[in-house]
């Protein structure tokens, strides 16, 4: 079936700086979720929920066709799930927040967390391989 | 139902970490290690983040093995934070609330033991948290009864909503205690009804 141009979520904005690595702020229990792909790839999931709107919405979600599911408060998107999103607890991001400022503080944190067996090893292993992308993306710059 | 083993506030004022271990080893019953002062087998972690932009310049996770249970909840803990620090605090709105996943809705606790829900200001986002005191809603209270929750709310434009959801559809038994609580809440919300010039059509 042909997709028909929806105009009506247009006013819809790029997500917050808070799900990019690079630019890490405020962690919550929930709905702490991180994109792991480019700027870019999220600006071609705007386009194609700005042109394709209702017809790709079902409820307060937009699933595109890169997979990956968006939702919105007020006329912000923010990711959900999908290729590229990673969904982390508050504990990890504010290790990845200290990361940014502080990276020995950081791995000593992980370190003793893990020892109390407060972080499990998939928490763990997802921390360090965030903190090696954000890690890239700085030695990148 | 995902097991607690964390909990994420921010604080509208800066406390010193040794005060919030205290805090929180009492309210945990746990021991509690940091990065400055890291205690050997204690199995749970605070960690404090300073902001410099926003209202709420602490942020203050709390993480803990999984393997020690932990019966009080986050609004609980944020109530009670609240109430000792005479601070106001934010944190994660209810579990089984509509769009807690939200990143941008948030439940405040204040000194005077109201709960309220409130999205963050949309209009100029900095690294800190900062609020939009016009999307504040008043929010729901437990009372613990002898087998099962009170759920108490108010909708301003309406009235107070009691509500005990007891599946085999008995009365809910009250001790006196819960019942003093009981009578407390539904003093505090009228309290604050009256403040707001809600709930005034039914009873």
């Amino acid at each position: 079936m042909k997709k028909t141009k929806d105009k009506k979520w247009e006013h819809l904005r790029f997500p917050s700086d808070r799900h990019f690595l690079n630019s890490l702020s405020k962690p919550k229990m929930s709905g702490n979720s991180l994109f792991v792909i480019e700027k870019e790839d999220v600006r071609v999931d705007l386009k194609e929920i700005h042109s394709m709107g209702d017809s790709v919405r079902d409820g307060g979600q937009f699933t595109v066709s890169s997979g990956r599911i968006y939702s919105f408060h007020d006329d912000i998107l923010y990711p959900v799930s999908g290729p590229g999103i990673v969904n982390v607890t508050s504990k990890e991001y504010n290790i990845l927040v200290q990361f940014r400022k502080h990276p020995e503080n950081a791995a000593k944190s992980l370190a003793i967390m893990e020892s109390g067996g407060i972080f499990d090893q998939t928490e763990a292993a997802r921390v360090r391989y965030l903190m090696n992308l954000m890690k890239m993306k700085k030695d990148g710059d | 139902m995902r097991k607690l083993s964390e909990m994420h506030f921010y604080l509208n004022k800066m406390l010193k970490p040794d005060e919030l271990v205290i805090f929180f080893s009492d309210a945990l019953s746990m021991k509690i290690s940091t990065l400055d002062d890291p205690t050997d087998g204690a199995p749970a972690f605070l960690q404090l983040t300073p902001y410099e932009s926003g209202s709420f310049p602490l942020g203050v996770n709390i993480a803990w093995n999984p393997s020690h249970a932990l019966r009080a909840s986050h609004i609980e803990i944020a109530v009670r934070l609240s109430l000792y620090y005479n601070a106001l605090v934010v944190t994660d709105l209810p579990d089984g609330y509509p769009r807690k996943e939200d990143p941008f809705r948030w439940c405040i606790a204040e000194p005077d033991g109201s709960l309220s829900e409130i999205s963050e200001c949309m209009t100029d986002e900095k690294d800190g948290l900062e609020l939009d005191e016009t999307t504040r809603k008043g929010m729901a209270e437990n009372v613990e009864a002898d087998h099962g929750e009170i759920r108490i709310w108010m909708e301003p434009d309406t009235g107070f909503f009691i509500k005990m959801p007891v599946e085999s559809g008995d009365c809910v038994r009250l001790s006196r205690e819960s019942a003093r609580k009981l009578a407390n809440v539904l003093v505090t919300m009228a309290d604050r009804a009256d403040k707001i010039g809600g709930a005034t059509e039914y009873v």
